[in-house]
């Protein structure tokens, strides 16, 4: 069971704040989507909880430990980023198996089977198997999404994020990849990610986060927060939320 | 390209070293061929002169090439990972402009030779210093502003050349220029005392960050999350390359092509693997380099090698992308 916290967070740049007092928390087997306008700070708070920028004050733990006491945090966390770009042409396996390199050896430089047995599951998990000669260059957009997902799994982190995963993608494509991380919340993965579609947070999502100028609007298990009011407070638009097929849809 | 294809292009290479050794030897204006390099190695007897061509002529100018093509091979397979950047070069972070500048001053000045590599040096060290403590901002390097910072230095110090050049005479011109180019004639033994054990030291300490290049072929966020420390990664591989390079240039001035382009080279055979791309660019680029010098020295007049490397690896480099964009078409 793995626990993520996050406590009074703030984030600053020349003394502007980005992020003001954010404080959450996820467990095992949930998924928190974070919302927002654009610049509301929500890839701040997702790099903040990947270990990539020093919180200005507040800190993140895992398992009430703070990263800065945690021993090889980057087995224990990985997040995929908006960017799905390698240089030069790069096979998917190659890709994949870069995941396994927080788990080698100072100066180990080969894979264990213990590695290639993870890099091979991940692939198999995203139905990336027939693609692992390919270059990454070649693949879609979807498959380049999962290609990174897979290389995210064999990490073999408990903690998965994810900023905006379904960013340019056709609808096929993304619920593909959001079908996938509701399959790895319900292997008791921890997942978080930025995403912009107010239904399919709703779909998919056990809890929710929402900001607005780097503050907290509401965070909490997504049927307590996934209200009118909240949302209005979030985007400034009149959005009804309405019970559909056992589940909430948001109305524009 | 499958793992044994791989390694019987690595045992090619590998055997093709000592055999372009011993044909560098074997040439030049001295009549001193095959047969008594053969004899020099084995022990048998040999005349004082020929052991004088062979041994404190011939011998220490085909280490130089080997000694500079592995550390520009290294140095820009290095560099280009570094950088996510296919153009770029050893020369890129004003290493060629700090070394070209100051040469062409001690020129000017008429300074001994012995100070001229040693100029060339601390130029070349400087210049890259220079570059990163431009581009070093708030614990962070940025690869835009090192590039964009290497662009300006070397702008800069490229003009202060071009006007030391233009207040020489003709004879310093001319080995100016030579220089420039890159050239291994009448290198000695001197000229690789004080270069060797950096190369040697910084070709091994430079495998070691093998796996973090290969991390940093990612973008920041996901290589930051792998672990990888991309200002520590960019402050050490800045350092090796500085130091390989700078080495190499003072071993044979600026010999362009093979820092650029042997990477390239190894990575449409190899892959992108720098477990692989790192080793295997050393041993290309010290191919090249011999290979390069032989047939300088075997041309009517001696061209300097850097003009060599480029005329021939180049059309070889464009029907090598040529074949690659064919096989990818079909």
């Amino acid at each position: 069971m793995t626990k993520l916290n996050a406590c009074k967070l703030s984030f600053s740049v020349e003394g502007s704040s980005i992020l003001e007092n954010v404080s959450l928390s996820v467990s095992s087997g949930e998924w928190l989507g974070i919302a927002g306008l654009n610049g509301s700070g929500k890839s701040t708070l997702l790099k903040c909880m990947a270990g990539l920028l020093i919180p200005s004050s507040g800190q993140m733990s895992i398992d009430g430990q703070p990263y800065s006491q945690v021993d090889h945090i980057h087995r224990k966390l990985s997040i995929m980023s908006q960017s799905t770009d390698v240089l030069s042409a790069m096979s998917v396996l190659d890709l994949v198996r870069l995941g396994r390199y927080p788990h080698l050896p100072a100066w180990s430089f080969s894979l264990s089977s213990i590695d290639h047995a993870r890099v091979d599951y991940a692939l198999d998990f995203t139905g990336l198997n027939d693609f692992r000669h390919r270059q990454v260059s070649t693949l879609s957009g979807g498959e380049r999404q999962r290609a990174f997902l897979a290389l995210s799994l064999a990490q073999d982190g408990s903690v998965l994020l994810f900023d905006e995963p379904t960013n340019h993608l056709d609808l096929v494509a993304q619920i593909q990849i959001l079908s996938l991380l509701r399959r790895l919340a319900d292997h008791g993965k921890v997942v978080v990610s930025v995403l912009h579609d107010l239904n399919q947070l709703s779909k998919y999502c056990s809890r929710l986060a929402l900001l607005r100028d780097g503050a907290l609007v509401a965070e909490g298990l997504l049927s307590q927060v996934f209200t009118s009011p909240n949302l209005k407070l979030t985007f400034g638009l009149d959005i009804d939320v309405v019970h559909s097929y056992d589940r909430l849809c948001a109305i524009i | 390209m499958t793992a044994s294809m791989r390694s019987v292009l690595v045992l090619i290479l590998i055997g093709s070293l000592p055999c372009l050794f011993l044909a560098s030897l074997s040439i030049g204006d001295a009549d001193v061929g095959p047969q008594q390099v053969l004899n020099y190695f084995f022990g048998e007897k040999i005349s004082s002169i020929d052991r004088l061509v062979i041994q404190d002529i011939r011998m220490p100018r085909a280490l130089a090439a080997v000694l500079t093509g592995a550390a520009l091979g290294i140095s820009g397979a290095m560099l280009q990972g570094m950088l996510r950047n296919p153009l770029a070069s050893p020369f890129l972070l004003g290493i060629s402009s700090g070394a070209g500048v100051c040469v062409v001053i001690l020129f000017a000045l008429n300074v001994v030779a012995f100070w001229i590599p040693v100029g060339a040096w601390f130029g070349a060290v400087a210049a890259a210093g220079l570059v990163f403590l431009i581009s070093y901002q708030r614990q962070h390097i940025s690869l835009e502003r090192l590039i964009l910072a290497g662009v300006a230095v070397s702008s800069v110090l490229g003009s202060i050349q071009a006007i030391f050049l233009l207040r020489s005479d003709d004879t310093r011109i001319q080995n100016s220029l030579t220089w420039l180019s890159g050239t291994l004639a009448a290198r000695t033994w001197d000229d690789l005392a004080f270069t060797w054990i950096p190369i040697v030291v910084c070709i091994f300490a430079s495998l070691v960050f093998a796996k973090q290049l290969n991390l940093a072929l990612l973008d920041d966020d996901t290589s930051q999350s792998l672990g990888l420390s991309l200002v520590k990664l960019r402050l050490m591989v800045g350092f090796f390359s500085t130091i390989l390079t700078a080495c190499a240039v003072c071993i044979s001035g600026l010999v362009g092509f093979v820092g650029l382009v042997i990477p390239h080279m190894v990575r449409l055979v190899c892959g992108t693997n720098f477990m692989y791309v790192l080793p295997m660019s050393g041993l290309l680029g010290a191919v090249v380099l011999l290979g390069a010098d032989a047939l300088a020295r075997t041309y009517l007049w001696e061209l300097p090698v850097g003009l060599v490397t480029s005329l021939i690896g180049s059309p070889f480099f464009i029907y090598l992308l040529q074949r690659r964009r064919l096989r990818q078409s079909m």
